[in-house]
């Protein structure tokens, strides 16, 4: 599905990303955790394409140079990312973009536009698992939501577009004990053999609710460590340090 | 000083023509015709070294031969008409052919009791309303700028509307300009007004469309006058030639617990000069002014507002937007003055604007006095492109940067457009701004 290879990123005179390696197959889970200003969202940016310059390393996905690719290519294309940060936008119509997001992928698949009852249904349905209010629908994009507010929103965007990839940043960040079990019940009602999820969060908790198949830490802008789902407890329990102590010393390895 | 090719142009048009326009034998219109064009002759049309138009020029349109044309409701067929309605809307209407009222495309007879019209063609023939005549003179009086002393002087025809204490007329008005399409350099010297009696209320629709990308000049005043309570909204939609010179100035006047709402929507003509100037002067009174104007290619596009808060208590509510692409060029100037007596008076005031080129221009002044103290003022100005996040947000769920792009400039004018409450107003004037955004190359572009 993904394949990343000795991806750097600079900005300015600045190392940001430094030489990542990273494979997804096709049905796998992922979790990326590492601590603040590690990389881990412009990782997620150069996946999307908002980031375009300064970066050397191949990033293919499913058969494509994906760098190649504008960002809207690479979403017809199945990928997507739940934003750390949503835009607000004021004026567009959350519904409306829904709609035109899902007609833009049909477009591209050689697809009719949806037609509006069943998009209707099908939005109701989702908004229902998502426990999310029907007036959001109404609401400008993002305008004036709660953090939690955006997370479920993005949430409910992904389950329209059902991309092929799809990269949650810090989903989890900013819910509600009950609204994470919500979305990650979203979550998982994507997931099938043929997708991907990379998640990005700082909290074990999350990946007790969707569990992932590889752990990997990302500190100052490389992958120093990839391990099995109870690498998140290893983390939280020991923290970054004994990541870096256990590279720079593996027989000291915690069991 | 010499005066400009244009205003030398004019004043010899009035010399040949004055003979032959309405009411030209009544002592008393004549004499108010030439004191205007004694003041025409004075001051000469607006010039760039006059404050007021210090970013709006008008050279271009030097060497165009301005001429009034005759009245002839000949050349327009009912067909003609049909295809510039608004979509479902039920309105009575009056049609303005270039110029002149046309009565037999007008649904005169339909007005119900109470609602008085005339035609100031006939004002003036008669010498009938005195009160309506004092205005061509006031107007030239006030120390307008030329064009409204060539208003004056060239006062041919417009609409002479009251409505009679506590009525609300139960459609709209559209009063409909029409350039005709043979109608090349045409001049339009247009008068309306407007009298709303105590507790009357009106929905009016002031438009104007030319039938051919004619290089005319339309000069239209609409003087409005609401007594106590009345209520007037008033969508304002100028969508001329692209090629054309359009001046106009909505002068309006409010008794206490008046209110009037202006949407003033710019599309079309090459120079749009549009001036609002509102008085508030009896307490309570409320008015909005909205704007909209889009510019293209190398239109200018100068709004020039006042508002005068007289009495206490009043409020006023401005807010214009503007999106401007290619070479075109915006002003705004907002004025706001409060009186000494205006105590708790609340005014708001701003302007947005969205360059879609970096070739476009706006430029944005507000201009507030304030001579009492306990008010509510604010305002506040912006010059800006589309935000970078927002476009991207809307390409990373498949949205192409032309569409992004679109969508976010439609949501941009859909703010004003929003608050229209008339949805087949609305509604058209949601899809022609969208046309005039689409016919943009630039926006497909990135800026
Ligand atoms: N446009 C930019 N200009 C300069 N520095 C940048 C820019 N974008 C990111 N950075 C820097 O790159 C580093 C990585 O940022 P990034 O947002 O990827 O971190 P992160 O791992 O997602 O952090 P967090 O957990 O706080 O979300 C940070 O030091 C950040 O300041
Ligand atoms: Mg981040």
């Amino acid at each position: 599905m993904l394949s990343i290879r000795n991806l750097k990123v600079e900005i300015g005179d600045k190392k940001i990303l430094n030489g990542i390696d990273l494979s997804v197959n096709a049905g796998e889970i992922h979790a990326i955790m590492g601590p603040n200003g590690s990389g881990k969202s412009t990782l997620a940016n150069v996946i999307t394409g908002k980031m375009e310059e300064n970066i050397s390393g191949t990033v293919e996905y499913q058969g494509y140079d994906l760098l190649e690719l504008d960002p809207e290519e690479r979403a017809r294309e199945g990928i997507f990312l739940a934003f750390q940060h949503p835009t607000e936008i004021p004026g567009v119509n959350n519904i409306y973009l829904i709609k035109a997001a899902v007609n833009a992928l049909r477009k591209h698949h050689g697809e009719p536009e949806v037609d509006a009852i069943d998009f209707l249904k099908l939005i109701r349905a989702k908004m229902k698992l998502l426990e999310i209010n029907e007036s959001f629908l109404y609401r400008s994009v993002n305008d004036g939501f709660s953090g939690g507010e955006k997370k479920r929103n993005e949430i409910l965007q992904m389950l329209m577009l059902e991309p092929q990839l799809a990269l949650l940043d810090e989903t989890d960040s900013g819910l509600d004990i009950d609204a994470l079990k919500v979305v990650s019940r979203g979550v998982n009602s994507l997931a099938d053999d043929g997708r991907s999820i990379i998640i990005v969060t700082h909290f074990p908790r999350i990946l007790e609710y969707i569990v992932p198949d590889r752990v990997h830490v990302l500190l100052n802008g490389k992958i120093v460590h990839s391990g099995d789902k109870d690498t998140a407890h290893d983390l939280e329990k020991y923290g970054y340090t004994w990541v870096t102590e256990r590279i720079n010393n593996p027989s000291e390895a915690v069991a | 000083m010499k005066e400009s090719p244009l205003t030398g142009h004019l004043l010899g048009l009035h010399e040949e023509l004055s003979g032959g326009l309405p009411g030209a034998q009544d002592a008393t219109v004549a004499a108010i015709r030439q004191r205007a064009i004694t003041r025409l002759t004075e001051i000469g049309l607006p010039k760039i070294t006059d404050e007021a138009w210090r970013y709006t020029n008008i050279r271009a349109f030097d060497k165009v031969a301005f001429r009034p044309t005759a009245e002839s409701n000949a050349a327009l067929t009912k067909q003609d008409i049909a295809v510039l309605e608004i979509p479902s809307l039920v309105r009575y209407r009056i049609v303005v052919l270039d110029g002149w009222v046309s009565e037999a495309h007008s649904t005169l007879d339909e007005l119900p009791e109470g609602v008085e019209f005339n035609r100031l063609k006939n004002v003036l023939e008669g010498s009938t309303d005195s009160e309506t005549i004092q205005i061509l003179e006031d107007r030239t009086a006030r120390a307008g700028h030329g064009f409204e002393a060539l208003n004056s002087a060239f006062a041919a025809d417009g609409v002479v509307l009251r409505l009679q204490a506590g009525l609300k007329l139960d459609k709209p008005l559209e009063i409909l300009h029409i350039t005709q399409n043979d109608a090349s350099s045409r001049l339009a010297n247009i008068n309306h007004r407007i009298t709303l009696e105590k507790g009357a209320k009106l929905n009016l629709i002031e438009r104007y469309v030319s039938m051919a990308e004619t290089r005319h000049m339309t000069n239209a005043s609409v003087r409005i006058d609401l007594a106590e309570s009345a209520q007037l909204s008033h969508y304002r939609i100028q969508d001329e030639s692209d090629a054309a010179m359009h001046i106009g100035y909505a002068t309006a006047r409010q008794d206490s617990g008046s209110c009037y709402q202006i949407f003033s929507i710019s599309l079309g003509s090459l120079l749009d000069r549009h001036e609002v100037c509102q008085s508030l002067e009896g307490a309570d009174a409320h008015c909005e002014m909205k704007g909209l104007y889009i510019g293209r290619g190398k239109q200018h596009i100068d709004n020039y507002t006042t508002v005068v808060h007289a009495s206490p208590d009043a409020s006023s509510d401005e807010f214009y937007k503007g999106i401007l692409n290619d070479r075109s060029r915006a002003v705004f100037h907002g004025r706001i003055r409060v009186d000494p007596d205006a105590q708790h008076t609340d005014a708001q005031q701003q302007n947005r604007n969205l360059l879609l080129s970096t070739n476009a221009e706006a430029d944005t002044k507000p201009q507030l006095e304030i001579y009492a103290d306990d008010v509510k003022c604010s305002h506040g100005a912006t010059v800006g492109y589309l935000e970078t996040d927002a476009i991207f947000y809307l390409r990373s769920r498949g949205l192409s940067e032309a569409e992004a792009r679109t969508i976010l400039t439609e949501a941009f004018a859909a703010e004003i457009l929003d608050q229209i409450e008339l949805p087949p107003v609305r509604e058209f004037l949601l899809e022609l701004v969208r046309d005039k955004l689409v016919g943009n190359h630039n926006l497909k572009e990135a800026a």
